[in-house]
């Protein structure tokens, strides 16, 4: 029966996607609780941002110190500077649960049993994550609102533009957990395909800093191979993510996502 | 004639091909299960058997060679295939914080639908509480709840890779009538089992499985024809009768040991009975020959003892015994 892999993966991780999106609510609503009453209380933060070597900067995706001056700016790098970070930690664990869990505990033996293909199995699960992710964005959007009618005289947004600063957060938190369900399709083996995921997604967070710390053309062209590239903290919460990059990463992700279908469904299973 | 139900032609599988060290875990298998019968699929650990239950199943694909269920190809058809099949694996693993009911129920709309009073009457007779997590069932309990998820869509093919192991001989019982109640209805059973004894009584046929090669296919009735037991008695005192025994018809390969004696008999007790009750018997126990006494005496009376273990031909059952 189509459907039934991702209704029960849903039903499965409801408390998982609550607990998370709580999670990244607070963080959400965090920076509003910290933002400073005047501008002079803007600029310290400048002031001490400018303080901070460039690499550690650059780490929390202030490439643009001036910015964290304005209140846009300081939500913006309070929470997009780290949250794809945080939310790797949930798209490795959902990437994991799309088949290298069940194989390397044992229970896809019962699962391919059953009358489904294959690529159900993948397809369905990565759906019901992306839903998940979805879900968790929504609750980041809540906590934005919440925290804008904390101090609705400090920051002045029009409220879609912190619904498309949440959904920012989609593309990055997509694109790693299909990658991890691609290495546990290819590895079989959760332990291992963690391990190969996080240093994925770990260099490729180190390719964005060394990029954007180095003036070299080498390292400006190594920055746009990480997937942390396509997140500009300074514009996110305004604009959210590019059409372009949106769409780079998406293809991307369509592209492993078959892959690990093909992977799946070519090799043994559970050997 | 009976439909063809299971069907392999030369299923083969090796494993790391292409590696130094491939290694063959199942070697052309040749093997027809016919419609309405229990087949056991017999053979120690290692054997290949349960290579070949994944290969019909679908899990692995064979190295060459191919199988059939239903007619129909098990890799290019594997879903109407699994439609029609219970299947309960050896290492049965299911999701540790799910209740029982919740899989069933899962299994349910993954089938399409289901019989839930039939799950509440297998529950009832497995003595099954359907409501517990996972995690906190006995080994046992769980090879009851994979029972229960092999049996509930009423397939017409179950597939069992050892079913019995972890099932107390109250459940064995249960286990037997629940196969010849599915036989009964005209439906097919393929089970795996390393000892014949807790499969003989509701197997029609055996296929016995050595070093991933198909040995022999035999009517249960015909293998255990050739069926002994090991019997050890132990006397209050020295034993005095040895010779005695020896002369019994069936009696082989008797040892003495102080005030014990142990030996293999084949064919009726009574003769033993009346000469072994001239000593006080303080204990007797008898135990059943394993899988490859059986195998090794069936051939030896054919008189065909050549056997192989680790590339050695074996031609006695001594030499077996000292192997093993």
């Amino acid at each position: 029966m189509r459907g039934t892999v991702l209704y029960e993966t849903l039903r499965r991780s409801w408390k998982h996607a609550l607990y998370w999106g709580l999670g990244i609510a607070l963080l959400a609503f965090y920076p509003f609780l910290m933002m400073p009453n005047t501008p002079e209380g803007f600029q310290q933060y400048v002031e001490i941002a400018k303080g901070l070597p460039e690499g550690v900067l650059e780490m929390f995706g202030m490439s643009d110190i001036a910015a964290i001056g304005t209140p846009v700016g300081f939500i913006g790098y309070s929470f997009f500077g780290y949250i794809l970070l945080i939310l790797a930690v949930y798209s490795v664990i959902a990437g994991l649960n799309v088949s290298a869990v069940d194989e390397d505990n044992g229970s896809m033996d019962i699962l391919l049993s059953l009358p489904l293909p294959r690529w159900q199995i993948i397809i369905e699960k990565i759906i019901a994550y992306s839903v998940i992710a979805l879900v968790i964005a929504l609750f980041a959007f809540a906590g934005f609102i919440l925290g804008a009618m904390l101090v609705p005289d400090r920051i002045d947004l029009e409220w879609h533009k912190y619904l498309i600063g949440a959904l920012a957060i989609l593309p990055g938190t997509i694109f790693m957990m299909i990658i991890t369900a691609f290495i546990g399709t290819l590895v079989r083996r959760r332990v291992t395909a963690a391990v190969l995921a996080g240093a994925f997604i770990f260099g490729s967070y180190v390719l964005n800093v060394i990029g954007g710390i180095s003036n070299t053309n080498f390292a400006e062209t190594m920055k746009g191979f990480s997937f942390f590239a396509y997140l500009n903290t300074t514009t996110a919460l305004e604009q959210g993510v590019t059409i372009e990059s949106a769409l780079a990463l998406a293809i991307i992700s369509i592209i492993f996502a078959g892959g690990a279908v093909i992977l799946f469904e070519r090799r043994d299973v559970s050997v | 004639m009976s439909n063809t139900i299971i069907h392999t032609e030369a299923l083969t599988k090796t494993y790391g091909v292409g590696t130094k060290k491939p290694f063959t875990a199942l070697s052309n298998l040749n093997l027809n299960v016919v419609e309405g019968e229990i087949m056991g699929f017999l053979g120690p650990n290692g054997a290949g058997k349960t290579t070949t239950i994944r290969m019909l199943l679908d899990f692995i694909r064979p190295t060459s060679g191919h199988a059939q269920i239903f007619g129909k190809d098990v890799h290019e058809h594997s879903v109407d295939i699994h439609r029609r099949i219970g299947y309960l694996p050896a290492e049965l693993n299911l999701w540790k914080n799910e209740t029982s009911i919740n899989i069933v129920r899962y299994f349910m709309r993954v089938r399409g639908g289901g019989d839930m009073a039939y799950v509440k009457q297998l529950a009832e007779q497995l003595e099954f509480d359907l409501n517990k997590r996972i995690r906190d069932y006995s080994t046992g309990n769980k090879r009851k709840i994979g029972l229960i998820l092999a049996l509930m869509h009423h397939p017409d093919l179950l597939i069992l890779d050892e079913p019995t192991s972890g099932l107390d001989p109250l459940m064995q019982q249960v286990f037997n009538q629940l196969m010849l109640d599915f036989k009964a209805q005209g439906k097919t059973v393929f089970l795996s089992s390393h000892v014949l004894g807790e499969v003989q009584e509701i197997c029609d046929r055996v296929a016995i499985l050595r070093h991933g090669k198909l040995e022999t296919v035999e009517t249960v009735k015909n293998l255990t024809h050739v069926d002994f037991r090991w019997v050890t008695l132990t006397y209050n005192e020295p034993v005095r009768i040895a010779d005695d025994l020896r002369a019994i018809r069936g009696v082989s390969d008797l040892k003495v040991t102080d005030n014990s004696v142990k030996f293999r008999i084949t064919g009726d007790f009574h003769p033993l009975l009346e000469v072994a009750t001239r000593q006080y018997v303080v204990n007797m126990t008898i135990q059943a020959p394993s899988l490859e006494e059986i195998f090794l005496a069936f051939y030896g009376e054919n008189g065909n003892g050549k056997i192989a273990h680790n590339g050695k031909v074996i031609q006695s059952e001594r030499e077996l015994e000292a192997i093993s």
